[in-house]
């Protein structure tokens, strides 16, 4: 396989695995998701949440992998990116670093975001209206 | 072939390290989550994210492990590898703790904010 051919395979089989591993994750918390932000109190808000999740993650993963240049000091144009497979090789590892990483701070932020959703339900119906 | 071997031996380091700290974690969680009505639906979702996040966390410390190139790989020796594996543990240790200090505080503040309330 030569350097090029092994960009591009490395390049869309990396899209793919963020996407794959977005999907996979938006798939494995959609049920404990919906029991959270499950209820009659603040329902809309609820059906938002869980239709905005899944966007979320994949958002968060693509960001991850459009972050990753290949230009640096020495691979100034496409003639020495392609030249060097070591970089090819490194790139390709930290488009999956930082698509992990992206994506695990996504689930975290919206955390977050669960904790302002539960508080005002519960104030919701502490107040009795519900 | 040393640089598959390498990988794969921090590969494993990394999982049992993610393995043990959400081992540590995941059972005082649950019962953090179930201390009333207004937590208790949202504990299953917090529970698996933190162990999806952990897991993650171990993912991406792995893969920012610099790899050597073909040349200074094959010249390398046995506790050269050793020091490789230890020095990759580094950005795994860092993502790893990272994030269970943000979930710690996420936790902290939820329950600052739910666990007061009592079920009626």
């Amino acid at each position: 396989m030569t350097n090029e051919a092994y960009l591009v395979v490395s390049y869309f089989a990396a899209a793919a695995a963020g996407a794959g591993l977005a999907a996979a994750t938006a798939a494995g918390l959609a049920r404990p998701n919906s029991l959270a932000t499950a209820g009659k109190a603040r329902d809309s808000l609820g059906r938002i949440l869980r239709r905005a999740f899944p966007a979320w993650l994949i958002l968060a993963v693509a960001m991850g992998f459009a972050s990753v240049t290949y230009f640096d000091c020495q691979h100034t144009n496409y003639t020495t990116i392609t030249g060097d497979y070591n970089h090819l090789v490194r790139k390709t590892l930290e488009q999956a670093s930082t698509m992990s990483y992206y994506l695990a701070a996504a689930i975290v932020a919206y955390g977050f975001v669960l904790v302002a959703f539960l508080w005002a339900r519960a104030r919701t119906s502490r107040n009795g209206a519900a | 072939m040393e640089i598959v071997i390498a990988w794969l031996v921090l590969a494993a380091v990394s999982a049992v390290l993610v393995v043990v700290v959400a081992g540590l974690v995941v059972r005082p969680m649950r019962m953090l989550l179930t201390a009333n009505s207004y937590l208790s639906p949202a504990a299953l979702f917090y529970v698996r994210a933190f162990v999806v996040v952990m897991a993650l966390a171990g993912l991406a410390g792995t893969f920012s492990s610099d790899i050597p190139c073909a040349k200074q790989a094959s010249e390398k020796g046995f506790m050269e590898w050793v020091w490789w594996v230890a020095e990759g543990l580094r950005p795994v240790s860092w993502a790893v703790s990272g994030f269970l200090m943000g979930y710690a505080l996420l936790l902290t503040i939820l329950y600052g904010i739910l666990g007061r309330y009592r079920d009626k």
